[in-house]
């Protein structure tokens, strides 16, 4: 939309968006000095960092970190479980809020509409130090869900200690705690659609999976398409907390991730370079991936993520 | 939900019936699914701690007792660390909303209308990948003399990138001729932020509030490692503290008296009732937020 | 626009709030901020009334030397970590507030400033940033990797004269006793830069026990043998004693660790795992890692096919801690394996809460080939260094000796109620003395065997006449309420109070077993005591991860028995050949 009055020479521009920079001036202060000034601090992951001697005398080792991660016999196997789970907690953690959301949205009682809404964001409140007793609970031998599985004539699993189930039970677990968060997102963006495109299309008689399919799913494209974005950058991200209370060495085949090695390494000995050489490994990775998607999106639909 | 004049053209038609009563069953399923664990917590936290160091409580009290309660309602530490978590969500919350709107609305604009917006989307977005690490930040948080006070819980996250760039999605779609009429009316940027983006972007704004409140009300980390003492800390970290165990096989050599401590019977149902108090206060938030979750307010308050 | 008003209307509220946290905020901060000014002089502090009590000056004090107060007062900066208080803990209590300050104040003359005062896993973590922002505290307490750290980068203050000079003659004694070699560790380049907290040795010996309530019913006495315990685990089982699910053994994913291990079962095959530093034993002409010997397959191969006669819970090596236990709690269990102070573990003590018919008893390592069972015992154990740092203040050498000998003065020594019960219960709230916030103590290493010694003597004597601390009158009493029907107010639970009497005080008890271990000498020592290698530093916990995987693997029998070579080698060549080629060079060298 081009606005002719505001076209006048540059300096004119330039007054015109100092309300802008004023707007953004206290945020990039305190992200200056809070999230740039420890920025520096990547300089650990090419040092062999000790705390006592800090940054400044800490013996430089350039890319010994990197090296001493890949050479580890363990390595390969938690990097590719990190982002085998951070994959599927990304494609099931937007999904199944969706659903959701556009099950909620067909919902016409309000009152239950609200009550299941709030109990959804409910285990979120809970930290997985307590919820893994109850995880751990349900999946065990007696639990019930073997006891569902006993009573359709089904032979016992073991998911806490079977290499073949311990990711599904993660990444399920994971969603269920974390799902209330993208479906309020979701149902925000519901709102903004337009309820008339709803009521021309009950009078073409288009039938309600037609109207999902034609009117709500590309009136939530772009938050779709945001959040996929955003979750990218999460993509070396499996979970340090929620693994930590549920694996048991049994299951370090499928369930060890780069945060626990690395955890379990800094026991005894605290581990500061090669945490850090991760984190920047890491931040790179998901620098780039995000990268790649904002560029695609603004070539191809002109549409700027952020 | 459909609003009545929708619904009522509707033919009723048997598949729609059939959907109707299926979601119904499948969302009920959804909802025990998550209430669940709470429920869990609410009877162990009823239950006498023999049964269930045990594991034997499931969803109803086994000897049924409001000790664990009773034992609360004289610890002072408790009730002190709730406090502290009220100050830090009204104090983080208030710093976080203004930062999110301020940063938001700048970046929300055409380049062509702010033409150095993308650098800045940029430099903030940035900060989502990279950090320095624990051992920087609390270098910065030292030499800045903010240390042990709640503004250490507060600043370090007070801006939120995700927050913002979700919100200036939203002040996209807010229709370009409002902007422009109140640019008209001689409405100068902040005037138009909070006369016309910010009462369109209610359903975003609450959203944000809400994850805002929970963000700070879970926060635990940083009071582990910015504050002095238990004393000064907030509620999760406090409760944190309580839930994790100590890592036991790490510290192999104790003296006897510390082995007997830690060998104790520990008392689960006062730990389980303090993480189910907990989480009531924030909760009591959600109902009052979730009415501008519901459709139409935006669509209502641009026609009206 | 209701709807704005109301968003605002919150705003405004929040901001309300957040100006009384603001003013809030300033008044804590210059207390909890300010960076405490070394050393004031004793006329500039008049803060408090009760800080203005001037310290005795040395020439008025009329008690031992090694108890009097500094000529000059100081103060010392300190971080901590908040050991377990015990029940007995005012509410809201946290170490800096501990009445044990105003003490030290008084009586010592060190004023205490905390850095901080955190639980002790996070202590741990502060200090570690403190130490990389260079403002570390006075007094600290280190692991042994510390510890050398900061020697090697001369950080640390030498102790030798103070502690030659003050120390109070029972602590040299005791020292003496362990042949100063716990001394001689923390002595580098000439210098003492620490006083090492020392153990009893005898702490970490290996012992098995059995529900003894199920063994009478079944006709079974104690098991001396692998197979007759093999038989009364089955025994068990196959009569579900416990219900459907009764176990023989129970166990949890971690082999060697604290709570029910696998170490009565690996030590009666002579294998003598450890945990994640290992432990090392003489083998042909060389130390060697215990870990790897042929024995560790044989026993679990036995343990291989319990888990496959169900006399292990399928689920065991998913299990935590909090499983296991309840597994106990609930009656599940017949036989656990573990130290001395198992009867005192929460899964034993809850599972006689369940069930008051439960009983418990504890034997020794059974053999598995007709030998006796031997255990293994450390050489030294010392659990950490109490140091100081370089840029201490004038003085804090003396302080810190004093503190020791306080400390040793009010728990070891034969009357002690005088201070008990005079200076700290009474003047501070009740409540507010607690003995393990003391900020630097030393442990008497021999208090265990002295309390059983004495509370044995006591009761033969059916008196308390001679008992010297609180503690040996509580076990005196546990033996009268658990034995000849006394009853006290407010006290221990039956099953609390049988938990202490058995682990500490009874002969047929935990230490009593240790007692008879080491009278025996059914024990074997381990042999090497320096501090962690480089390999070990490097590779260690991946070489402790492929140990535990292939534990629980193996066990289950997702394994075949050919996978022992298999680890073996590859144990060897991750790392394991490098850790024992430095380890046995370190011995050499120390020898």
């Amino acid at each position: 939309m081009t606005k002719p009055r505001i076209r006048k020479h540059k300096s004119g521009q330039l007054r015109r968006e100092i309300p802008f920079y004023l707007m953004l001036l206290p945020a990039l202060v305190l992200l200056i000095i809070y999230s740039y000034l420890p920025m520096a601090g990547l300089v650990m992951a090419f040092q062999n960092f000790r705390p006592i001697l800090s940054f400044a005398n800490s013996p430089f080792v350039g890319l010994e970190n990197f090296r001493f991660i890949i050479a580890l016999p363990t390595f390969q196997r938690a990097f590719r479980n990190t982002a085998i789970i951070a994959f599927w907690r990304i494609v099931t953690g937007l999904s199944v809020p969706l659903l959701l959301a556009i099950l909620l949205n067909e919902v016409r009682r309000k009152w239950f509409a609200r009550v299941v809404q709030t109990t959804i964001f409910l285990p979120f409140f809970l930290s997985w130090a307590v919820l893994g007793g109850v995880v751990r609970e349900v999946f065990s031998l007696g639990g019930p869900v073997n006891q569902v599985i006993a009573l359709v004539g089904g032979d016992p699993i073991m998911f806490m200690g079977n290499n073949n189930w311990f990711r599904a039970i993660l990444v399920s677990t994971h969603t269920w705690q974390s799902m209330g968060i993208n479906l309020i997102i979701f149902l925000a963006a519901i709102t903004n659609i337009d309820v008339s495109q709803y009521e021309a299309a009950d009078i073409d008689g288009c039938n309600k999976l037609k109207q999902v399919w034609h009117i709500t799913l590309p009136g939530m494209l772009p938050i779709i398409i945001l959040l996929s974005t955003l979750a990218i950058g999460q993509l070396l991200n499996a979970g340090f907390e929620q693994v930590m209370v549920l694996y048991s060495p049994i299951v370090y085949e499928s369930g060890d991730i780069l945060d626990t090695l690395v955890y379990r390494m800094g026991i005894g000995q605290q581990l500061f370079s090669p945490a850090a050489a991760i984190g920047l490994f890491r931040g790179l990775l998901s620098l780039v991936l995000v990268g790649i998607a904002y560029w695609s999106a603004y070539k191809f639909s002109d549409y700027r993520i952020f | 939900m459909e609003t009545t004049k929708t619904s009522n053209r509707i033919k009723t038609s048997t598949s729609r019936k059939i959907f109707t009563w299926g979601n119904t069953v499948f969302l009920t399923l959804v909802t025990l699914l998550c209430v669940s664990p709470m429920l869990h917590l609410l009877a162990v936290s009823l239950s006498t701690n023999v049964y269930v160091i045990g594991g034997q409580v499931s969803f109803w009290p086994r000897g049924f007792t409001t000790a664990a309660y009773e034992h609360l309602a004289v610890q002072p530490e408790f009730f002190r660390a709730i406090w502290i978590s009220i100050q830090r969500v009204a104090l983080g919350t208030a710093i976080n909303m203004i930062l999110v709107v301020l940063v938001a609305y700048p970046l929300s604009k055409e380049v062509k209308v702010f033409r150095a917006r993308t650098i800045f989307a940029w430099i903030f977005a940035f900060t989502m990948f990279f950090g320095g690490g624990l051992i920087p930040l609390f270098f910065v948080v030292h030499h800045t003399g903010i240390m042990g006070t709640i503004w250490a819980l507060v600043l370090p996250g007070a801006i939120n990138v995700w927050h913002a760039v979700m919100l200036l999605n939203f002040f996209r779609g807010v229709p370009k001729e409002l902007e422009e009429a109140a640019h008209m009316d001689g409405a100068n940027h902040m005037i138009t932020l909070v006369k016309v983006f910010l009462p369109l972007s209610l359903p975003a704004l609450a959203t944000i509030l809400l994850f805002t409140m929970v963000g700070h009300w879970n926060a635990w980390f940083d009071g582990m490692i910015f504050m002095r003492s238990p004393a000064d800390f907030p509620l999760s970290t406090y409760l944190s503290m309580l839930v994790m165990q100590a890592d036991v096989t790490a510290r192999v050599m104790l003296t006897p008296e510390e082995i007997m401590a830690l060998a104790e019977v520990d008392d689960r149902t006062i730990r389980i009732a303090q993480i189910f108090l907990g989480a009531l206060p924030i909760m009591a938030v959600y109902p009052f937020l979730q009415r501008y979750f519901v459709k139409g307010i935006v669509v209502g308050s641009v026609k009206g | 626009m209701k709807r704005i008003l109301l968003l605002v209307a919150l705003l405004l509220v929040a901001l309300i709030v957040t100006v009384a946290c603001n003013s809030n905020g300033e008044e804590d901060a210059p207390a909890a901020e300010a960076t405490p000014t070394p050393a004031p002089a004793p006329d500039e502090q008049t803060q408090d009334p009760a800080d203005e009590v001037e310290p005795d000056a040395p020439s008025d004090f009329d008690g031992p030397f090694y108890l009097a107060p500094l000529a000059n007062p100081i103060t010392l900066r300190l971080g901590v970590g908040i050991g377990d208080p015990g029940p007995t803990v005012r509410a809201g209590l946290t170490p800096d507030m501990g009445a044990h300050n105003q003490f030290i104040y008084e009586r010592i003359g060190a004023e205490l400033y905390y850095m901080w005062a955190l639980p002790a896993d996070q202590a741990g973590e502060r200090f570690n940033l403190s130490l990389a922002t260079g403002d570390i505290p006075d007094i600290m307490t280190l692991s042994q990797v510390q510890f050398f750290e900061l020697a090697e980068h001369g950080q640390l203050r030498c102790l030798r004269d103070a502690f030659e000079r003050y120390a109070r003659p029972e602590i040299k004694e005791m020292f003496a006793d362990l042949d100063n070699v716990p001394l001689d560790i923390a002595t580098v380049n000439g210098e003492l830069l620490a006083i090492p907290h020392v153990l009893d040795p005898a702490q970490g010996l290996g012992q098995l026990w059995y529900r003894g309530d199920w063994a009478d019913a079944l006709d079974f006495t104690t098991p001396t043998t692998m197979d007759e315990l093999e038989t009364m685990m089955q025994a068990f089982v196959d009569n579900e004693m416990g219900g459907p699910g009764t176990r023989g053994l129970g166990l949890y994913a971690n082999p060697v660790s604290w709570a029910p291990d696998t170490r009565a079962i690996l030590h009666g095959y002579g294998s003598y795992v450890g945990g994640a530093a290992g432990n090392w034993i003489h083998g042909d002409g060389q130390l060697v890692n215990a870990l790897i010997q042929p024995e560790t397959q044989n026993a679990l191969n036995r343990l291989r096919s319990w888990y496959a006669s169900g006399i292990i819970h399928p689920e065991f090596a998913t299990f935590n801690i909090d499983q296991v236990q309840a597994e106990l709690a609930a009656g599940r269990v017949g036989v656990i394996s573990g130290e001395w102070w198992l009867g005192h573990w929460g899964g034993v003590i809850s599972s006689m809460e369940y069930d008051p018919n439960v009983e418990w008893r504890v034997t020794n390592i059974v053999p598995a080939d007709g030998a006796a069972g031997r255990t293994i015992r450390a050489a030294a154990n010392i659990s950490n260094f109490r140091v100081l740092s370089a840029d201490a203040p004038e003085g804090a050498e003396e302080a810190l000796i004093k503190m020791l000998n306080w400390f040793w003065e009010i728990f070891f020594v034969a009357e002690p109620f005088a201070y008990i019960e005079d200076d700290f219960i009474q003047t501070g709230e009740p409540g507010a003395f607690v003995w393990n916030w003391w900020p630097i103590l030393i442990w008497n290493a021999y208090e265990q065997q002295t309390n059983f010694d004495m509370v044995n003597a006591a009761i033969q004597a059916g008196s308390t006449d001679g008992l010297t601390s609180i503690l040996q009158v509580d076990l005196f009493n546990s033996y009268q309420m658990l034995f000849n029907d006394a009853t006290f107010d407010d006290w221990w639970s039956t099953e609390r109070a049988w938990g202490e009497w058995f682990t500490r005080v009874s002969p047929d008890g935990g230490w009593g077993t240790n007692v008879e271990i080491v009278r025996r000498g059914a024990f074997i020592e381990s042999a090497f005591t320096g501090p962690p290698t480089e390999t070990h530093l490097s590779r260690g916990s991946v070489l402790h991860d492929m140990w535990l995987e292939f534990y629980a693997g193996y066990v289950m029998g997702n394994l075949p028995e050919s996978e022992w070579d298999v680890f073996v080698a590859s144990w060897l060549a991750t790392g394991g050949a490098d850790w024992t080629a430095e380890i046995n060079e370190q011995f050499n060298r120390m020898q």
